[in-house]
């Protein structure tokens, strides 16, 4: 039994040693408070500044060709262009060096530049003279083509510049500008020559406006930005206290001390993970509220319009990934035996943590069923589109699932390593001998083994289904409901050697039980449906549901519908999640927390945000009606008759599911949900007090 | 001096074993130590004390033989041993960043004292200990005699009947160690069972009502100071200890 009392001393004394240690306080607190206010009015001054210098700057073009005088006026008009000659420190020359065609009309021949730098003695192209930062911008001319029926005069110029070069940018700017004016000037001199109206060459006009405006373009780039930024400052938040409370206790000695005192390794584990997660989610509220302070007091130049809804959601978002890295953190921070090596050690596990947030940069990532399962880079895409775009709650929702469900995996691995005296007491330890499974280590399912299988069956649902949706429920069900649900705990069970008939809870229900959960079954729709009402899915969502279910597909016969859909997830489900999840938790919890404890995790399993709650329910009841009868078939018969509905509700009555709706409408509703919530109870009712005469029976005899 | 002679043990060990990584560091052990009595252990470094003194504190785990303490049994009730335990050792440091009181109340928490018995204790334990001076300073400031002081509070604040020190007077100085052996003879005149490891043999020759010479992760030989002396015929505890080991090489 994990005892909180204990896990909140150590939480405690963690929480104050670490207050007291400047080093965390600095990096937590003051570093978020100093760096973000900086930061912007850094970048703020420094793009002013920057754009000042850039517009007072003039530019510095050269001009190859021999029609190129023509912009001569243009360019002695223009302030901000000065055109260089080059012939005062260059001997250029132009080499005709191809005549690619030739036809009646056209004179075309094309260039290669080279420029005969005169101080170096070399050829340059002019390329690199823009490179060097001599010029910055080249206009030369390619070509030209005299039309000899009308006597006209076109040619084709090329505009040379170094996109990287703000200045050299700002000159291809300008000279852009400019050659449309000149353009646009010789062309009305042409019109106005051979008197035609310009009406006639413009059909129609148009303008473009990017609907991006510019709040939404920064938006943008602070979303590329931020969840790099924001998840390094976790990996650094987390750092030192998760060296301190593992490595850094055993470099001091004071693992021993507390260890000879009456409190398990397990609770030791949970006390100091605890603190490490505090703490580094007190660095990243730091961190958001200074984000928030400087947005809010106008310190940044630019616009942004992030609202303070969306900074919750960020803070939100980042509890998870901090929850992960705080486990990561401690499982390998306590090999080492010292400070030192706890930071060797931790140094590339933080580049692991950091590099998934890269993926925000990258343009073509998305967030999606797959990349939702991805630590680090789930929530660097979460963050990037919350920012941007309104994000679909299901994906949240998967996003937050895939990270506790990570999160557990790794504190599960903790654990196991918090068990391992040698890792503790600084002894040289084979990692092989942590996890090697003893068989006959487990005689009962423990709270580890039922997250471990939580795991297993939350990742096994999402893969398989992913891979076998396509080809229907026919395959999708066996796989996971007999594969995943059934095989995988009676593997676990056989291993160890567990009392299969105990562990799964597989006695036979009494009587008064099994006519409860009857009348439990045929009611309980009512009840959940009024809790999905709290978080109704859009129609789009149940209607795929309803095809991925092939709940109406009239090509399947109904009873294997009725097999796949109500008899086999009764049972199969059953045996995982009231079986050894609820046995293990029940051997390490209270009664209460274990059943509700399970109950999350049958509803996270389902993968839906609009069906959780009414599956939290539903979870309840079972994980109580399993407790209570210590029979797994007792909620089985409730979970059979409750999925049965369903099916035939689909089937035969296609507008059932807004059955509820249309009674609303009738005057009958009150008395219709009173009836069954009254059935419903009764039925708890009658399970409660049949078990409890069964228990008062053994303990007779 | 005579043993005790009564079944009244409060540690009991019987063929206890510890290996690491296939090396054997405790090959089978048997000790018992009386109510009210000092046991000291000695052995050189490597000997097995401070695997077996861990083992008896619960930080262990034995791979196999059996350890009872005031009656509980290891294997199903280290908790209840640890509650009756005090350990005291060269590795079981404090946290320097917390003070005094601070330490005691987070050490008292852990046994589960409740609010009002664990105020009453620290108190008295610190002026009891003369500890009013540094009280409130974090362990990180004190001296090494100041939180040695501190670490023997920690070990006997919950007042245990047993307790288990393992060279607790290594690295300090004469009069810090001498505040140590003093209060150990003060805790046995309390009816404390006292086990304690060294390599000082003036200290055992002082406190000990048993002493056990412990090499090679195996006892070689155990009885009063008098009994050693008299078995190895020689006139002071090093000289037997000497030559009880070279018998055995």
């Amino acid at each position: 039994m994990i005892r909180k009392n204990y896990i909140k001393i150590v939480f405690k004394k963690e929480l104050l040693d670490t207050i007291r240690d400047k080093k965390t306080l600095l990096i937590n607190i003051a570093l978020p408070v100093i760096v973000w206010p900086l930061l912007t009015v850094f970048i703020t001054q420094y793009s002013t500044i920057q754009t000042l210098r850039q517009n007072e700057r003039v530019s510095k073009v050269v001009l190859i060709g021999d029609q190129i005088s023509a912009f001569s006026s243009a360019i002695l008009a223009d302030d901000k262009i000065q055109s260089i000659k080059l012939k005062d420190q260059f001997n250029w020359e132009l080499d005709l060096f191809e005549v690619q065609e030739e036809s009646k009309n056209v004179d075309f021949c094309k260039y290669n530049i080279k420029l005969n730098d005169a101080f170096k003695g070399s050829f340059k192209t002019v390329e690199s003279m823009i490179q060097d930062g001599q010029v910055d911008a080249i206009i030369v001319q390619q070509s030209k083509n005299i039309d000899k029926i009308t006597a006209t005069l076109n040619f084709r110029l090329m505009l040379l510049y170094d996109s990287t070069n703000p200045d050299s940018e700002q000159a291809a700017n300008r000279i852009n500008n400019m050659l449309e004016t000149v353009a646009n000037n010789l062309i009305n001199e042409r019109i106005n020559k051979a008197q035609i109206n310009e009406s006639l060459l413009k059909p129609f006009s148009y303008s473009i406006n990017n609907v991006a405006d510019q709040t939404k373009t920064m938006s943008n780039i602070i979303g590329r930005i931020l969840p790099l930024i924001l998840i390094f400052l976790i990996v650094i938040g987390g750092f030192y206290p998760a060296i301190t409370m593992t490595a850094g206790e055993k470099e001091h000695g004071t693992l021993p001390t507390v260890l000879c005192t009456p409190i398990t390794h397990i609770e030791l584990l949970f006390g100091k993970y605890l603190a490490i997660n505090v703490i580094t989610i007190i660095g990243v509220a730091m961190n958001v509220t200074s984000i928030s302070a400087v947005i809010y007091f106008g310190m940044a130049a630019f616009p942004v319009n992030i609202s303070p809804m969306i900074l919750i959601y960020i803070f939100l978002s980042l509890i998870p990934i901090s929850m992960l890295f705080s486990a990561m953190f401690m499982s390998v921070a306590m090999f080492a035996n010292s400070f030192r090596e706890g930071q060797n050690l931790l140094t590339p596990v933080t580049l692991l943590a950091v590099l998934p947030a890269y993926s925000a940069l990258l343009p073509g990532m998305k967030l999606n069923l797959i990349t939702a399962m991805i630590p680090g880079v789930n929530i660097s895409l979460l963050i990037r589109e919350i920012l941007i775009v309104p994000v679909n709650p299901e994906i949240i929702f998967i996003t937050l699932i895939a990270n506790v469900g990570w999160t557990l995996g790794i504190l599960v691995i903790a654990a196991q390593i918090f068990k391992a005296e040698q890792v503790l007491l600084s002894g040289r330890t084979n990692i092989g001998d942590i996890f090697t499974l003893d068989r006959n280590a487990l005689p009962v399912p423990n709270a580890q083994l039922s997250i471990v299988l939580f795991i297993i069956s939350l990742m096994g649902t999402f893969y398989i289904s992913g891979a076998l949706i396509q080809y229907g429920i026919i395959y999708l069900v066996p796989a996971i409901q007999l594969g995943l649900f059934t095989m995988i705990p009676l593997a676990i069970s056989t291993y160890f050697k567990m009392e299969t008939t105990k562990v799964f809870q597989l006695q036979r229900p009494p009587l008064l039980a099994v006519i409860g959960a009857i009348f439990i079954g045929f009611t309980l729709f009512v009840s959940t449906n009024w809790f999905s009402s709290f978080m109704s899915p859009p129609e789009s969502y149940e209607k795929l549901l309803l095809d991925v279910l092939q709940l109406n597909d009239k090509s399947l016969n109904v009873i294997i519908v009725f097999i796949l859909i109500a008899v086999i997830p009764g049972i199969c489900e059953e045996f995982t999640f009231r079986g050894i999840i609820l046995s293990g938790f029940i051997n390490n919890l209270k009664p209460v927390w274990a059943i509700v404890i399970t109950a999350v995790c049958f509803a996270c399993a389902h993968f839906s945000i609009y069906n959780f709650l009414p599956l939290l329910v539903m979870g309840i009841l079972l994980g109580f009606v399993a407790w209570r009868t210590h029979s797994i078939w007792t909620g089985s018969i409730i979970h059979i008759i409750n999925n049965g509905l369903a099916v035939i509700f689909a089937r035969f009555k296609p507008e059932s599911t807004k059955l509820l709706e249309k009674l609303k409408l009738s005057p009958y509703f009150p008395m219709f949900i009173t009836g069954a919530v009254l059935v419903t109870l009764t039925g708890i009712l009658l399970i409660y007090f049949s078990a409890s005469k069964r228990i008062d029976s053994v303990n007779e005899t | 001096m005579e043993l005790p002679q009564n079944s009244e043990f409060e540690i009991e060990v019987k063929n206890l074993v510890k290996v690491y990584n296939n090396v054997i560091a405790v090959a089978g052990i048997d000790l018992n130590v009386g109510k009210g009595s000092i046991t000291g252990l000695l052995g050189p470094n490597g000997a097995g004390k401070t695997s077996t003194l861990r083992m008896l504190a619960g930080i262990l785990r034995p791979t196999s033989g059996s350890i009872k303490i005031c009656g509980f049994d290891i294997a199903t009730e280290v908790m209840e041993i640890k509650k009756s335990i005090g350990f005291l050792s060269g590795d079981t440091q404090l946290y320097d960043r917390l003070t005094v009181i601070e330490t005691l109340t987070f050490f008292g928490k852990l046994h589960q004292l409740d609010h009002v018995t664990l105020n009453a204790r620290v108190d008295q334990i610190i002026s009891d200990m003369d500890m009013l001076s540094f009280a409130h300073r974090q362990i990180g400031t004190l001296s090494s005699g100041q939180a040695q002081k501190t670490n023997i509070a920690r070990a006997i604040l919950h007042d245990p009947d047993v307790l288990i020190l393992d060279e607790a007077t290594v690295s300090l100085d004469i009069i810090s160690s001498q505040f140590i052996i003093e209060s150990l003879r003060e805790l046995k005149s309390r009816g404390k069972s006292i086990l304690f490891s060294t390599h000082i043999m003036s200290e055992a020759e002082y406190l000990c009502d048993q002493i056990v010479f412990i090499h090679m992760g195996k006892i070689i030989d155990k009885g009063t100071t008098q009994m050693l002396m008299n078995k190895t015929q020689t006139d002071n505890l090093t000289s037997a200890f000497l030559k009880t080991i070279n018998g055995t090489l």
